[in-house]
């Protein structure tokens, strides 16, 4: 009789003191949405942008005080004085010269050009007054090389301390 | 021999640790998903730029993500654009009437270049002379920096 009612006491002790929640339903959701996750996750290129600063064109006022509807208006868009760089390419798509304000940069080779441009371009920009690079392409220049000539150019800086962020981009006749 | 099956019964693994490092694992992927991908064309080559840096202006203002093709082709939200122009026209006049700006003046919207790094600069200013014309100045060309992955260049 004394262990029966021990045993009873005992059970009953038990009973009120571990309440255990059912785990196994919870790691099922949880495998769930882990599996989701996964089937979804797609790691992408890490990119980076570069930035610019390209105001609109606006054809300059002419003397009869009516904006000017000639094609070949000048563009009067906030660059300042802007430094003229000139880039024409080859049957591939890549360099063929680069001109920096009418010089030309002395190379035959696309990468050793760019960068002597980047060496050719802080030696200019040391003169203060140029505020933005005015730069005309060949048509049949590929956005590669194209990119990576804005690059050299937008990362350079100007005699105030500023990056140089102001940049036209047109094309060469 | 009741007292012995019933114990082999009741042997359960304990599934907390389980959970908390399932949980763990849940949190690593809700925080690195990406949900913005439908804007982005996952088939463009981007030009590679080993040494380009991030941007140091603030990141907060609004985007126009342009996808543009080696072909020439704009993609905009996944979905190909024919008439560009049209498209940007009234993209400009609808951010114009939201933000209550007068005619002509630049729209605070950042236009976002993706473009394969195989297109012509022609097909390029067709599109950036549009939104230059249509009142956007404010433009960030995307580059990877790295070749590696399945999209490299050879």
């Amino acid at each position: 009789m004394r262990r029966s009612l021990r045993r009873k006491k005992r059970v009953r002790k038990t009973d009120q003191g571990e309440v255990e929640l059912n785990m196994a339903a919870m790691l099922d959701m949880a495998f769930q949405l882990l599996a989701f996750f996964i089937l979804t996750f797609n790691p992408s290129d890490v990119e980076v942008q570069i930035s610019m600063l390209m105001p609109a064109k606006k054809p300059l006022v002419d003397g009869s005080g009516q904006q000017s509807n000639n094609d070949d208006a000048r563009v009067n868009d906030s660059l300042g004085f802007p430094l003229e760089v000139s880039i024409s390419a080859n049957e591939t798509g890549a360099f063929e010269e680069i001109r920096l304000g009418g010089k030309v940069i002395p190379s035959s080779d696309p990468v050793v050009m760019l960068k002597q441009l980047q060496t050719q371009l802080q030696e200019t920009l040391r003169v203060p007054g140029f505020e933005g690079v005015e730069l005309s392409v060949d048509t049949s220049l590929k956005y590669e090389w194209l990119i990576k000539a804005v690059d050299v150019i937008t990362s350079q800086k100007l005699p105030t301390g500023e990056s140089l962020t102001r940049l036209s981009i047109s094309r060469r006749n | 021999m009741s007292g012995s099956l019933t114990d082999t019964s009741r042997c359960e693994p304990n599934l907390v640790p389980v959970l908390d490092m399932v949980f763990q694992l849940i949190t690593f992927f809700m925080l690195v998903v990406n949900f913005k991908t439908t804007s982005v064309d996952r088939e463009l080559m981007l030009p590679v730029i080993g040494s380009a840096r991030p941007a140091e202006e603030e990141s907060n203002s609004e985007l126009l993500i342009l996808n543009i093709r080696a072909d020439g082709r704009v993609l905009v939200r996944g979905e190909a654009k024919d008439d560009i122009a049209g498209f940007i026209g009234v993209e400009s006049r609808g951010i114009a009437a939201d933000k209550k700006l007068p005619h002509g003046s630049p729209l605070p919207v950042r236009v976002v270049v993706r473009g394969d790094r195989n297109l012509s600069v022609k097909q390029l200013l067709d599109v950036t002379d549009v939104c230059r014309a249509n009142g956007f100045d404010k433009f960030d060309f995307l580059v990877t920096r790295s070749a590696s992955g399945s999209r490299a260049a050879p």
